[in-house]
């Protein structure tokens, strides 16, 4: 067989064919062929907002635009009468909803929040701060009510345990007890809404420092450059075993990581007129906040955020230490943990730092 | 036996029609938008392809007007098109090649059972393949797989690429060897011009 011959079958090999989505691209075409419309102002400032972003991107703008698909355009051209910006801060929740098949113990909802970042913004919005809270962190779960209503006494325990406890009212509340930081609003971000996320954007490129196979998250990459889509995605933000040092501290950075390339993805999707509603339909089914936002103050903040960019934003995980009875466990360390909550405006309990030892 | 020409436009009137109704120029997309997305998710991937189709056509219709319309036929032009955007992604069918050299070959296409015969041999080649598109200059591979993977002349390669036909054949020539050379001397040369 000639060079030519074995190249035309290997192209044969690696060759799909269209999918009905590209009648997308088709209508692409037909919106290119009309004036094009300057992107909004609020748009253009998303693009360099970096992580926080993402979480807050995702979970603020993404539903204005769906209540108003008009209103960001409109609203922007006509500057608001200065109104009082206040500080505000979000927990997002990674809810993992998937019910847990080999783990020993019954686990009625199988709801787990394996992700928790406190997001604070200051009324002046030029900092924005992301702290991430390991999910093996052990902490005082203050009294909070059950899910069939039954009240849960104080307890130490994972700080994701609130979450199945009580849900994202019990996270809460457990946030604002060990940092003195009062939560205005909760952000429940489905993985499998972040899944069909992904997919709507038509995958993240992610890069693997060696091969993957993790039966426990269903990842198998060899080592490289990927574009990981829908359960891939899935598996390589949850996966723990097989990257990194194994930890959940790893895995907080990769999805860091993670959330940050998919902004990138965002970037061109919130310029493309077919693209982007359906990453808002996407979205909108992803994301809960409790207590809800309405249009109007959902579009303030996401304003108010527009012209923060990527070095404004500081992206960290919570001081912490290997907890004593448990290596697998961490603490927060104190007093440095203690120190940044001041930093963001909380007044953590005296004994929140002892409490975990 | 002609197909009279009124029946079916040609593509150099859609383009001409469409300096004045831009509507004409989604025909095009029509005829010719699978065709692109099955060679460039030959050489990138089905991730990305359905995107460079779509830009190809935006990059098409901006330039519609430098057409020139004594080519009847716009196939040169869009694998021009499409091959100028694959350029800038050269990291990502880098990737994608060096994907190949390592993954089996139900990775990364279908099995199709009328193609075993063939696949076999493919598949025994394909990390070498890989290796050896990957190794080539981008205008060599360029002209290599617009030879191999698309059904244009060799004179409708040079259009498409906007060199003498002549660079055609030599890069053709110097990429099949470099091939050839990767594969082994295992292959009986067969010299093609």
């Amino acid at each position: 067989m000639d060079d030519l011959t074995m190249l035309r079958d290997l192209g044969r090999t690696l060759e799909h064919e269209p999918p009905p989505s590209l009648v997308r691209q088709r209508q692409r075409l037909l919106e290119g062929a009309r004036p094009h419309h300057r992107l909004p102002r609020l748009m253009r400032g998303w693009a360099l907002i970096g992580l926080a972003a993402v979480v807050t991107a995702a979970a603020i703008v993404v539903p204005v635009l769906i209540l108003h698909p008009r209103s960001a355009q409109v609203a922007v051209n006509q500057p608001d009468p200065a109104k009082p910006i206040k500080e505000l801060n979000l927990l997002v929740l990674g809810v993992d909803r998937r019910r847990p098949i080999a783990d020993g113990k019954a686990d009625p909802e199988g709801a787990r929040s394996d992700t928790v970042m406190l997001v604070h913004l200051p009324a002046d919005r030029k900092k924005v701060t992301v702290v991430s809270l390991p999910r093996d962190l052990m902490v005082l779960i203050p009294p909070c009510k059950g899910l069939e209503g039954e009240t849960i006494p104080t307890h130490l325990g994972l700080i994701n345990s609130a979450f199945t406890d009580g849900g994202s009212s019990c996270s809460a509340k457990t946030v604002e007890s060990i940092t003195g930081i009062r939560i205005d609003h909760v952000m429940e971000v489905e993985f499998g809404g972040l899944k069909r996320m992904v997919d709507a954007l038509g995958g993240i490129e992610i890069t693997l420092p060696q091969a993957v196979r993790d039966r426990d998250s269903g990842l198998d990459l060899p080592a490289g450059r990927h574009l990981v889509q829908g359960d891939q995605a899935l598996a390589y933000v949850r996966t723990r075993h097989s990257l990194g040092d194994g930890s959940d501290l790893s895995r907080i950075e990769r999805q860091q990581q993670f959330l940050l390339a998919m902004f990138k993805k965002v970037r061109p999707v919130l310029a493309d007129p077919i693209r982007l509603p359906v990453l808002l339909h996407e979205s909108s089914k992803a994301i809960k906040i409790s207590p809800g936002l309405d249009a109007q103050a959902m579009f303030d903040i996401a304003r108010s955020l527009a012209q923060v960019e990527s070095r404004d934003i500081r992206s960290i995980t919570v001081p912490w230490r290997p907890y004593p009875p448990d290596p697998n466990r961490v603490e927060m360390k104190q007093p440095s943990a203690d120190k940044l909550f001041a930093g963001l405006g909380g007044t953590p309990p005296k004994k929140a730092g002892k409490k975990a030892r | 036996m002609t197909v009279p020409t009124t029946a079916v436009p040609r593509d150099s009137d859609l383009i001409a029609d469409s300096r004045t109704e831009p509507e004409a120029f989604a025909v095009l997309f029509d005829r010719y938008a699978g065709m692109l997305y099955r060679y460039v998710s030959r050489r990138m991937g089905p991730e990305i392809a359905e995107d460079l189709v779509g830009e190809t056509f935006l990059v098409a219709f901006a330039g519609r007007s430098g057409y020139d319309l004594s080519y009847a036929d716009a196939r040169p032009w869009l694998f021009g098109i499409i091959t100028n955007l694959v350029s800038r992604h050269r990291r990502t069918e880098a990737a994608f090649y060096r994907a190949l050299q390592r993954s089996p070959i139900e990775d990364v296409a279908q099995s199709d059972d009328d193609r075993v015969a063939n696949g076999v041999t493919a598949r025994a080649a394909r990390p070498l393949l890989a290796r050896a598109l990957a190794g080539l200059p981008a205008r060599d591979r360029n002209v290599l797989l617009l030879v191999a993977w698309s059904d244009l002349s060799y004179e409708e390669v040079a259009q498409a690429l906007g060199v003498p036909i002549g660079t055609v054949r030599s890069r053709l020539n110097r990429a099949r060897r470099k091939v050839r050379a990767v594969l082994g001397d295992s292959n009986p040369m067969r010299e093609e011009n």
